[in-house]
């Protein structure tokens, strides 16, 4: 249901032509989960723009549940976002002066649900994160891992087709990290596609597959649990993988 | 997202940076502020002058000589006197009254008391308009002017300061050397709004005195009172048959009706008005600036702010709605602390400097609707500006 073709991307700096995304072709069907990794600049975060509409190929195609979006509007491609990505941030992203249950909600006053309704999908997606008890705290009275969690609530309320996560636990210490990964991974099991960016072998360990960007294209493709011994011989050989 | 709920998100947004909205809002108040009291100036100003010409009556008719053609070709100009409007009242039946007068500076004197004042030289003309404001005594009559009696009706404060307390009436005072008796004074009038009513230090004259102690007879304006409204027309279609017979057919007068003359002057005392207006609103042009400026800053301080609500599927016109309502409601708040401000500073001009303000309906309007513009047009840049944020560089913004 992700069918990317030839994604090509290039930044027009005006001095210089920066391709970021060099020929970039992806399928990805409903319910695996799938791990991007790569070292940094390496045009995985462009992939990823790519993927969740924040952003369009210069050339190549891109469709989503079968409908082609590469070449859609700014608002059209808000739409798509809003009814079938969620996105999961390093840093969180949530909206500092609201509460966790206003964070939740926000992409749903987007999609035009009723404040009721709201509320209450809202309160039922912190509840699967396990927050329920601070829906009225702000992002600054709580954890890292517990404002994560709060991001990936607000990823699941519109329940979307798929989940973007970029670096879900990189600004988190290992235990809250550990407790993401557990969460991601219960909702792959409930059937929701999971696309991670991530340094973290761990992370992709976990995942059903692994595709490896280097230099704007895919180097390398593989089962996730192959990720960590190859990897690993990466880290021998240049330590461009943190 | 409903107008409540955007109303709501744009208070919470102003809230969270009270200080800086206050200050901002500062400049609206002061600018509708300002168009409210200028405004109320102007209009205190028209109304005053309305009523006092409305005061006059609506058939009345003057008559001047026309200064203008003078002016402009230098010929010299016909001069109207006493005659002429001795000849008004006799030649024109549509006319009911006719009063004249001529401002002339003289000397009083009684006992050591000496004062220069203006004396109005006039006849019993003015009776009509001038009886009911006597203290004692009478005002001219027909006959002081025929027989040319030597009789003088005092302003109230000038009685006061020849004679206090005693009655003046009966008394001889030196007007220009020579020997004048008291026959009326009239009551004060008080202060107006320019100080000292000029009236009460002044004297009523026959004027048939006028040549012999100011060397001319010449005067101003005649003004005539038409029997009634409809007769207007017809009067000074006579006043002017009389005027050619007896100055040559050429000879040029102004005849004007008092309802002209309202008419022209509710016309420059409005623009008058409008002036004033825009004064003040160049400082709420100012205070939009400010707002923008402000609306500025915040678009840049939240810019990962329209990143996130961008990445969770908000729209161009959604991100554009939630900035303009900022803007707007700013400037709403603003505008109706300005009116009451206003207000309040009408009211206190007219304490303080006697002058006269009215807060109109139509200036409380104007400035509704110039906050409301102002928000919009001041508050649509910084939220264009917002709405065509890039997402992925919002999100990235530190």
């Amino acid at each position: 249901m992700i069918d990317a073709k030839d994604v090509e991307k290039v930044y027009d700096t005006g001095v210089v032509q920066v391709a970021a995304l060099r020929g970039v072709s992806l399928r990805v069907e409903r319910g695996e989960s799938v791990a991007i990794i790569g070292p940094s600049g390496s045009g995985k975060s462009t992939l990823m723009n790519i993927l969740g509409c924040l952003d369009r190929p210069t050339s190549g195609s891109y469709s989503l549940d079968g409908k082609v979006v590469s070449k859609l509007s700014d608002d059209e491609l808000a739409e798509v976002r809003n009814k079938k990505i969620g996105f999961v941030f390093q840093t969180f992203n949530l909206l500092p002066r609201a509460t966790s249950l206003e964070n939740v909600e926000l992409p749903l006053v987007y999609s035009g649900v009723q404040s009721s309704t709201r509320r209450e999908r809202a309160l039922a997606a912190l509840e699967k994160v396990g927050l329920a008890e601070r829906a009225h705290h702000r992002p600054n009275e709580l954890s890292g891992g517990q404002a994560q969690r709060v991001a990936i609530a607000r990823a699941l309320v519109t329940e979307p087709s798929i989940i973007l996560a970029d670096e879900p636990t990189g600004n988190l210490d290992t235990k809250s990290g550990l407790e993401i990964i557990r969460i991601l991974k219960e909702l792959h099991e409930q059937g929701i596609t999971i696309i991670v960016v991530t340094h973290n072998p761990e992370i992709a360990a976990m995942t059903g597959r692994f595709v490896e960007i280097r230099d704007g294209l895919i180097v390398r493709e593989g089962k996730g649990s192959d990720v960590g011994r190859m990897t690993a011989r990466e880290e021998e050989g240049d330590g461009e993988v943190k | 997202m409903t107008f409540y709920e955007c109303m709501k998100l744009a208070l919470s947004s102003l809230k969270t940076n009270k200080m800086r909205s206050a200050l901002t809002l500062l400049g609206i108040v002061i600018g509708i502020a300002s168009v409210i009291a200028m405004m109320s100036i102007g209009e205190g100003g028209r109304r005053l002058v309305s009523m006092e010409l409305a005061g006059l009556g609506s058939n009345l008719i003057f008559v001047q000589p026309d200064y203008a053609r003078e002016a402009m070709s230098g010929a010299r100009r016909k001069s109207l006197t006493y005659e002429d409007a001795q000849a008004i009242r006799k030649g024109c039946p549509a006319v009911g009254s006719v009063s004249v007068s001529r401002m002339g500076l003289v000397t009083v004197k009684y006992g050591k008391d000496r004062y220069n004042i203006s004396a109005t030289f006039t006849d019993e003309g003015l009776s009509t308009t001038h009886g009911a404001g006597l203290k004692e005594g009478r005002f001219l009559q027909e006959l002081d002017i025929r027989a040319q009696r030597q009789v003088a009706i005092l302003g109230g404060s000038l009685a006061n300061k020849l004679f206090g307390e005693e009655s003046a009436i009966g008394t001889k005072v030196k007007i220009n050397g020579q020997s004048f008796a008291v026959v009326g004074v009239m009551k004060e009038q008080g202060r107006t709004i320019f100080g000292e009513n000029p009236s009460d230090m002044s004297a009523y004259l026959p004027i048939t005195h006028s040549k012999r102690m100011t060397g001319s007879d010449e005067v101003a304006f005649i003004s005539c009172e038409a029997r009634d409204m409809k007769q207007v027309r017809d009067a000074m279609d006579q006043i002017e048959k009389v005027l050619a017979q007896r100055h040559g057919k050429d000879a040029s007068f102004n005849v004007v009706s008092s309802a002209s003359i309202l008419e022209t002057t509710e016309t420059i005392a409005r623009i008058f008005t409008v002036i004033l207006g825009g004064i003040g609103g160049i400082s709420l042009l100012v205070g939009g600036i400010g707002v923008m400026n402000i609306m500025l800053v915040s678009v840049t301080e939240r810019t990962r702010e329209v990143g996130i609500r961008k990445a969770v599927g908000a729209k161009k016109a959604d991100i554009l709605r939630q900035f303009l309502f900022e803007a707007i409601s700013l400037c709403l708040v603003g505008g109706a602390m300005g009116i009451v401000l206003g207000w309040a500073g009408a009211a206190l001009i007219a304490k303080i400097a006697k002058w006269p303000t009215y807060v109109s309906l139509f200036s409380i309007a104007v400035a509704v609707i110039s906050a409301s513009f102002s928000g919009v047009a001041f508050g649509v840049y910084p939220a264009y500006k917002a709405a065509n944020l890039d997402p992925i560089e919002a999100l990235r913004y530190e």
